[in-house]
């Protein structure tokens, strides 16, 4: 017999946020809860003069990280196996002083790629993951840049892409929106407002601009009770003025984009859900990384099942091809319900991107849709929402200054 | 709804900084090329009269990436661009051939990388 939290369940939601690495914005959680596998504190890679550069607290809200650190295939590559190349290398996350460097050029300025938030800079993210289920295990789904990682959330799959190509030549597996709709679904892909648009479905763009809506429609949807079966968001790219003159600021926490309006959205997408009492019953929300943005982590990436495309040396840049049989690195993910467990940590169990469209497919379409080998064989986390329901005075609210 | 019992305040820690000057994230110049992209399939009246070449700052991405995602949503894969001003006579396949080719585009998505 399935889980309540389960029976009862209607509408999945991600959010997905941008560029930043597990241990940058949740290893200091280890400190206070020894399951999350974070930061003891001592972890380090070597300064560009030998010596061991060890993480520190010091991650602040912005005017870091100005040179935005390498996050595409070769940097990436540079970072998990500290420079080493050709067959028989082993990965060691190494390499990410190194590649800091080569873009800040400046040793003291390239420390910062070691630096982490200390939870209390991260009330929002901090309460969500000691509140309901922080994933120990979930990496981006290759070792690179928004684009092919946002795409393995969408399609599971980058049909080959390593980069940021959005044109999928020869698209054989449908959207997660397009199965969704085609089954007699409802989906949809919230983006912040028209001037910061969506990220990466562009071709659904041009040929279903039904599926999308503004976050402030979300937020409405939340209110009357009309959320789709399916909800994507995405943050605001870009600062600019709103409808109104008012001022919007990214909210993707994009380096350099304020952290904090990071933190903001974030609770601003979970009060919407929560602030709807059927809604927040009915409802999973994951709060996810697309990719680790270049910033330190100490989890070496695992291999993982191919999805049958392979990228050529031309196009990783690296003189090597690549099967898509490595996932990337590891990266901040949260799953928010009544149903978890209060302080779940998600341990021995591998996830990536692929898990999103493959638990959307499996809950509602019941596993009845073509997708790759590498997606239908990856991790579900419905299985999370195990418990009974919550009671309101143990769930958090947040109230958020402006 | 009932007022929470649980509630996390979370005060901002330092003054708003908007920044509509600041230069664009490589992520957002990536977008701006696909947008342009996709915005070639339009009738050039539908166009942003920006050369996407010279938008440096958020601002002017901003209103780039408005224009050309209010227009797709709008005109919805209507207004591809036209091969013809003119209606073009029946049973040429010349013509027929050059629209199918369009249509195939847009609805399988295949475009430049």
């Amino acid at each position: 017999m399935p889980p309540v939290g389960i029976d009862n369940l209607k509408h999945i939601v991600v959010l997905m946020m941008e560029n930043r690495s597990f241990d940058h914005m949740l290893g200091a959680l280890k400190k206070d809860d020894r399951r999350i596998d974070g930061l003891n504190g001592n972890e380090s890679n070597p300064g560009v003069d030998g010596n061991p550069v060890t993480v520190q607290a010091k991650a602040d809200y912005r005017d870091q990280l100005v040179h935005d650190p390498d996050h595409h295939f070769p940097g990436t590559d540079l970072q998990i196996f500290g420079g080493q190349t050709g067959a028989g290398r082993v990965a060691n996350m190494q390499g990410f002083v190194k590649s800091y460097y080569t873009q800040a050029k400046d040793a003291n300025l390239a420390k910062e790629i070691m630096y982490y938030f200390t939870p209390e800079k991260l009330p929002v993210l901090t309460t969500l993951a000691q509140e309901f289920a922080v994933f120990n295990r979930w990496f981006s789904s290759i070792p690179g840049p928004t684009i092919c990682n946002r795409a393995f959330a969408h399609y599971g799959t980058s049909f080959g892409q390593v980069g940021m190509n959005v044109f999928y030549i020869g698209k054989n597996i449908d959207s997660i929106y397009g199965r969704m709709i085609q089954a007699g679904k409802t989906a949809k892909i919230y983006y912040y407002d028209q001037q910061s648009s969506t990220m990466e479905i562009v071709n659904l763009l041009q040929h279903q601009p039904e599926v999308f809506g503004a976050f402030s429609q979300f937020v409405t949807d939340c209110k009357i009770g009309k959320l789709p079966d399916y909800s994507f968001i995405e943050p605001a790219y870009n600062d600019h003025t709103g409808p109104g003159g008012g001022e919007i600021l990214a909210s993707d926490q994009h380096p350099t984009h304020d952290v904090y309006e990071g933190e903001r959205f974030i609770s601003m997408v979970y009060n919407a859900i929560r602030g709807n009492d059927a809604l927040w019953s009915t409802t999973a929300l994951l709060v996810v990384y697309d990719e680790h943005g270049g910033l330190y982590d100490h989890v070496i990436p695992p291999a993982c099942t191919g999805d049958g495309f392979t990228a050529q040396p031309g196009d990783t840049g690296t003189a090597m091809p690549f099967a898509f049989d490595r996932l990337g690195v590891r990266v901040p993910a949260i799953l928010i319900s009544p149903y978890v467990p209060k302080g779940t940590v998600v341990d021995g169990r591998i996830f990536e991107h692929a898990c999103i469209p493959n638990t959307i497919t499996d809950f509602f379409l019941n596993g009845d849709a073509k997708r790759t080998g590498r997606e239908a064989k990856s991790e579900t986390f419905l299985d999370l929402l195990s418990g009974p329901m919550r009671t309101d005075d143990d769930i958090p609210w947040f109230e958020i200054g402006n | 709804m009932a007022k929470h019992v649980y509630v996390v305040k979370v005060q901002r820690p330092h003054a708003k900084r908007f920044e509509p000057d600041r230069p664009i994230t490589d992520l957002v110049r990536n977008q701006l090329m696909h947008l342009s992209l996709a915005q070639r399939q339009l009738d050039k009246k539908h166009h942003h009269p920006a050369d996407v070449y010279s938008i440096k700052t958020d601002a002017q991405a901003a209103e780039f990436i408005r224009h050309v995602t209010a227009k797709l949503h709008s005109l919805k894969g209507k207004a591809a661009k036209p091969t013809r001003k003119a209606k073009p006579p029946k049973a040429k396949p010349r013509k027929s051939k050059s629209t199918t080719k369009s249509s195939r585009f847009m609805q399988k998505g295949k475009g430049r990388s």
